[in-house]
């Protein structure tokens, strides 16, 4: 074995310098090609987890109410089917980030809610009665504090103690914030209400748009009865939202792996000339030793991939060295469209970089190159 | 056996019309141990990379133990010169980068020989060489003589018919250009036909047969 590494590593390294400018290039374009595969994963995930948390039925209802007039406590008591969430627009002040953040409020839940927890569960359980408390997403909770063995934040100047992480494979859930109606002080509620704009929607996985319209008449029927001068719009929500891949890219800079990419490709080119022109004589003599061209392309294709393959030994070694560091510039997932994709890159950079040798070796008299003599 | 009829060699028109070899006709029989000279830009060693299927001829027929060999297909064309010829250079002609067994392993490989069978015949060239010692060594940790003795293995490895030596003793002091000369003929004596382009007329003067050529014509 260890005769084999050695061999393998001389028949790479014959042509030291060309071998390691080749090397370098390529960790550079798997640094390129993990990053942009990174974030096709990214994007595709992030996707699939939005996907996921679309419910089969939805309505959409929009209500308009008088200013500081509390639409929203006791509205569960009068929803007996789907889940209902007030979202939208509402954005509550985070002490601990220094910004507003788009919140959601469960109102009611009667069926499972479609955020991934990764640890803890969500707000509104029996246990947290008379408690301030909510569940973020993982973005989130970094910002959180410890205190008597829990994690806190304060929301519109209210402590809240955290009893979930709210995360899932992509980064999705990561910014979310999650109250319930039941558990919110004053001041988060007098918040709330001061908006009189409010976005809600009322969503089941296991029952039809028609039962949900039925139980759309009563919070009408609730939310009028609580303030005279309100309007209440309702939508059947059948789009499939807008998609967060493009999003992913743009925010990701997908753009930035694809440029250096390029560039490396460009520098293969250039490092394969140099490489050929260091092995010329060799293939000269291989030439004029009966090697055929398929046969020498064949050899130019093998050595390029061995350096393929030795440069991606390296990466991943120093990407599990590094790992810690890495991570948080990039992770990798290798799945099967994440591994076809690599392979990809490497047939394009394996071809790119062996043009120019190929038709060298075509081109070449081994006469030219071998016999040195004056004649 | 070599026949070449009406041979001229011109390399690039666009740079002059005057040819590296003129109107050559020549005949080599089997086993013949036949010398080249004549001065420098002479032709000899368009001549020999000619007879040695490394260059093509520009007109000319050239017949190899009765094959045409410029109406083959290119495959045919390569296996003839894979099958019959052996070639050594004075600079030796060397990979710098493998070791002297790498070196002589190289026209097996292009054979497709199987390793074991390679193995033994690489020994074999080696061992009658003299050079079995040195299969580890890089050429540039050998002696001429030792880099010259690991080129005429590689050419005989494969047992080629033909071998062709073009300035053999020319990088190497008179001692060891005579013992490379003496192993050459000692091949000869074997039944290889040995062609040897020489400026060395005493070199000239062992062979069977001395073959003149001036400005690309034979004398």
């Amino acid at each position: 074995m260890k005769i084999r590494i050695k061999h393998f590593l001389n028949s790479i390294f014959r042509y030291r310098i060309a071998s390691v400018c080749f090397v370098v290039g390529q960790l550079i374009i798997y640094f390129s090609v993990f990053g942009a595969l990174q974030i096709y994963n990214m994007a595709s995930l992030k996707e699939e987890e939005r996907k996921e948390a679309i419910y089969d039925s939805r309505i959409k209802i929009e209500a308009v109410s008088t200013d500081n007039i509390d639409i929203f406590s006791g509205m569960s008591d009068n929803i007996e089917f789907g889940n209902m969430v007030l979202s939208g627009r509402l954005v509550l002040p985070v002490k601990e980030t220094g910004i507003a953040s788009t919140t959601e409020i469960i109102i009611k839940g009667n069926e499972e809610f479609p955020y991934i927890m990764e640890s803890g569960r969500l707000p509104g359980t029996g246990e947290d009665s008379g408690k301030l408390v909510a569940a973020l997403g993982r973005e989130r909770y970094k910002y959180t504090y410890e205190k008597n063995q829990s994690r806190y934040i304060t929301i519109c100047d209210e402590e809240y103690e955290v009893v979930g992480v709210i995360g899932g494979e992509s980064d999705y859930w990561d910014n979310s914030i999650v109250l319930c109606i039941d558990n919110v002080g004053s001041k988060t509620l007098d918040e709330i209400i001061s908006g009189s704009k409010y976005e809600m929607h009322l969503e089941s996985n296991i029952y039809d748009i028609e039962t949900l319209k039925l139980e759309y008449e009563d919070i009408f029927r609730f939310i009028v009865e609580r303030d005279g001068r309100s309007s209440v719009n309702a939508v059947i929500d059948k789009s499939s939202g807008q998609s967060t891949t493009e999003n992913t890219y743009a925010r990701q800079k997908i753009e930035v792996n694809y440029i250096v990419y390029i560039f490396c490709l460009v520098n293969s080119v250039l490092v394969s000339y140099f490489w050929i022109e260091a092995r010329k004589r060799e293939i000269a003599i291989r030439k004029a030793f009966g090697f055929g061209n398929f046969k020498l392309i064949g050899m130019l294709f093998a050595d390029v991939i061995k350096l393929m393959v030795f440069s991606l030994v390296i990466f991943l070694a120093v990407y599990a060295a590094g790992y810690r560091w890495l991570a948080g510039i990039m992770r990798i997932y290798i799945n099967l469209p994440t591994f076809m994709r690599l392979l990809g890159a490497i047939f394009l950079t394996t071809i790119i970089t062996v043009i120019y040798p190929v038709f060298s070796v075509i081109r070449m008299m081994p006469s030219k190159s071998v016999a040195g003599s004056d004649d | 056996m070599i026949e070449l009829k009406g041979i001229v060699k011109i390399y690039d028109k666009n740079v002059s019309d005057k040819p590296a070899l003129n109107n050559v006709n020549l005949t080599i029989d089997d086993g013949e141990l036949v010398s080249v000279i004549g001065p420098s830009g002479s032709g000899k060693s368009t001549l020999l990379n000619i007879i040695g299927c490394m260059d093509r001829a520009t007109e000319g027929q050239y017949i190899l133990n009765g094959v045409d060999v410029y109406s083959c297909s290119r495959k045919k064309y390569d296996l003839l010169r894979k099958d019959n010829i052996g070639f050594v250079f004075q600079h030796f002609a060397l990979m710098d980068k493998f070791t002297a067994y790498e070196n002589i392993e190289l026209p097996l490989l292009a054979q497709n020989i199987k390793r074991t069978q390679r193995n033994r015949m690489i020994n074999d060239a080696m061992e009658r060489l003299g050079i079995l010692s040195e299969r580890g060594k890089m050429p540039s940790k050998m002696s001429g003589g030792q880099q010259q003795r690991v080129a005429i293995a590689r050419a005989l490895v494969t047992g080629c018919n033909i071998l062709l030596a073009d300035e053999p003793t020319g990088a190497l002091d008179q001692a060891t250009g005579r013992e490379v000369i003496r192993i050459l003929k000692e091949i000869n004596a074997s039944g290889t036909t040995v062609i040897i382009v020489t400026h060395d007329s005493g070199i000239a003067e062992q062979t069977n047969r001395i073959i003149e050529i001036c400005d690309g014509e034979l004398v």
